[in-house]
C-alpha cells in the first residue's frame, strides 16, 4: 500500500446537493461524462418534506434525477457494500477506505459530522454523507469533500480516528442515504469512474422533450419512475420559481423570520448548469452558435445569484422590505429564462 | 479618503467580521487563503457599508467579483471618491 494517494477531483460547478458535488467533482472534467451530464440534469422539481436534523418543514429542490445521479450516471460505477461486509473484507474501516482508494475507488456514505468536527464528545449527531477521494499514511488523514467544514463546498482532511468514529456512531436509524434506498442497513458505497468508453452520446431527443416539460411545468415523473414514485405534491420546471417565491415570502414574514437559502442556491446551480449546456450545444455544433442568447442567459444567472446573494444580505441586516427586489430579480430571471429556453427548443426543433 | 485610510478601516472589519483571522494579506485570494465564502463576505460588505457610510448595490454581493480584500477596498474607494 501507498503513504499517499488522491483520486483526482475537480470542484465541482454545482454544488447544491453532495450527490451532485460528488458526481461533478468526478466527473466534470471528462468529455464523455459531459455527454451525459448535458442530456440529463434539465428538470427541476421541489417538494416539501421534513428536514432530516430539525424536523422543520423545508422545501426541497433538485435537478432531476436527483439523489439517484451517482447510481444511474453509466459514467460511475456505484456499488454498496454493508457494515458487514466491510467488516468480513478488511477488519475496519480505515483499511477497507485505503485499499477502495488504491483500487481508484472513491468512497461514499453518511457518517457523524459533528464527531468528525468537535474535538470535545457531543450529545447530538450530525449525520451527512461525506465524499473520500485520498489519504495520507504518514498524517494518518483522509482527504474528503464536503459542505461542513467551511459552510460552503471544499476540500479537507479529516483524522483517520475522526472519521472513524464518525462512522462507527452511525446507526441504521441514523443512515437517511441506506434508508433513502429503501434498502435500510448501514455501510458505504464505493464508486469508480467509469469513463474509458463512450457509452453514452449527447440525447438531443431528450434535451428537446425535457426542456419542453420544464417550460410547461410538466409533471416528468414518469421518465424516473423506475427510481422513485413518491411523487405526491411535487411541482416541476419552471413553476418552481413560483413555489420558491411563496416559500421564502413565507419565511420572511413570518413571526421569527427564516432564512433557508437551499432552494435557491439549487435554483441558481440549474441556471449555472443551463448556460453551460447551450454553450456545449453551440460549441457541439448542436445549436448556431450565438453570443447574443448566451449573454441573455448570463442576465439569467445573475438575477438568480443576486436574489440568492440579496436573500443573504436580509437574513444579515433584517431589512424584510428588501424583499420586494427579491421578487424582481427572480421574475426578471423567470421571464428571460422562459424567452431563451423557447426559442433554443425552437431551433432544436428545426434542426 | 486616502486608499491607505481605507485599507486600515477595511482591515479593522475584516477583524470585527472574520475574528479567527489572524494577518491579513489584502492581496491574497480570499477564498482560498481565508476561506471566504458567499455568506462571509455579504457580512463584511454589510459592515463595511455601516463603516464607510456607503451602500453596496445588489449586483455588487457577489463573490465572484473579488478577488481579494485589495478589490472590496477599491469599490469602496470608488464608492467615497
Amino acid at each position: 500500500m501507498a503513504d499517499m494517494k488522491k483520486l483526482p477531483v475537480t470542484y465541482p460547478m454545482i454544488t447544491s446537493w453532495q450527490w451532485h458535488a460528488t458526481l461533478f467533482s468526478i466527473l466534470s472534467d471528462d468529455e464523455n461524462a459531459k455527454k451525459w451530464i448535458f442530456s440529463n440534469y434539465i428538470q427541476l422539481r421541489c417538494y416539501n418534506i421534513q428536514e432530516i436534523f430539525t424536523g422543520d418543514d423545508m422545501l426541497l429542490a433538485d435537478m432531476m434525477p436527483g439523489s439517484s445521479a451517482l447510481k444511474q450516471c453509466p459514467y460511475l460505477m456505484f456499488s454498496l457494500l454493508t457494515k458487514e461486509q466491510i467488516q468480513s473484507y478488511c477488519g475496519n474501516i480505515i483499511d477497507f477506505i485505503i485499499k477502495t482508494i488504491d483500487l481508484n475507488g472513491y468512497v461514499y456514505g453518511v457518517f457523524d459530522e459533528a464527531k468528525i468536527l468537535c474535538d470535545a464528545e457531543v450529545d447530538y449527531k450530525f449525520p451527512h454523507e461525506l465524499f473520500i477521494y485520498g489519504y495520507n499514511r504518514d498524517e494518518e488523514v483522509f482527504y474528503v469533500g464536503d459542505f461542513t467544514f467551511q459552510d460552503h463546498y471544499s476540500y479537507n482532511t479529516v483524522s483517520f480516528s475522526d472519521l472513524e468514529r464518525g462512522y462507527e456512531v452511525i446507526t441504521e436509524q441514523d443512515d437517511h442515504v441506506f434508508k433513502d434506498d429503501h434498502k435500510g442497513g448501514r455501510g458505504l458505497y464505493v464508486v469508480m469512474k467509469n469513463t474509458e468508453h463512450p457509452i453514452y452520446e449527447v440525447d438531443i431527443e431528450l434535451i428537446k422533450q425535457t426542456i419542453s416539460e420544464y417550460l410547461n411545468s410538466q409533471d416528468t415523473k414518469d421518465h424516473f419512475r423506475m427510481l422513485r414514485n413518491r411523487f405526491d405534491d411535487t411541482t416541476f420546471g419552471i413553476k418552481v420559481y413560483d413555489k420558491v417565491l411563496a416559500q421564502i415570502e413565507k419565511q420572511l414574514h413570518a413571526e421569527e423570520p427564516d432564512f433557508d437559502i437551499r432552494a435557491l442556491h439549487v435554483m441558481y446551480d440549474h441556471k449555472v448548469l443551463m448556460l453551460e449546456r447551450i454553450k456545449y450545444l453551440m460549441n457541439h455544433g448542436f445549436l448556431k452558435y450565438n453570443e447574443d442568447t448566451i449573454n441573455e442567459y448570463q442576465t439569467v444567472v445573475r438575477n438568480m445569484l443576486t436574489a440568492r446573494n440579496l436573500l443573504v444580505r436580509i437574513s444579515i441586516t433584517g431589512e424584510i422590505e428588501s424583499s420586494v427586489r427579491f421578487k424582481t430579480y427572480l421574475d426578471a430571471a423567470k421571464e428571460k429564462e422562459i424567452s431563451i429556453l423557447f426559442r433554443i427548443l425552437a431551433e432544436l426543433e428545426d434542426k | 479618503m486616502e486608499k491607505e485610510q481605507i485599507v486600515t478601516k477595511l482591515t479593522e472589519v475584516i477583524h470585527d467580521v472574520l475574528p479567527e483571522l489572524d494577518e491579513v494579506d489584502m492581496h491574497a485570494n480570499m477564498v482560498n487563503e481565508y476561506g471566504v465564502n458567499s455568506v462571509s463576505l455579504i457580512r463584511l460588505l454589510v459592515a463595511a457599508e455601516s463603516k464607510f457610510d456607503i451602500s453596496f448595490t445588489d449586483y455588487e454581493l457577489a463573490l465572484s467579483d473579488y478577488d481579494s480584500f485589495s478589490d472590496i477596498a477599491a469599490v469602496i474607494a470608488e464608492k467615497l471618491a
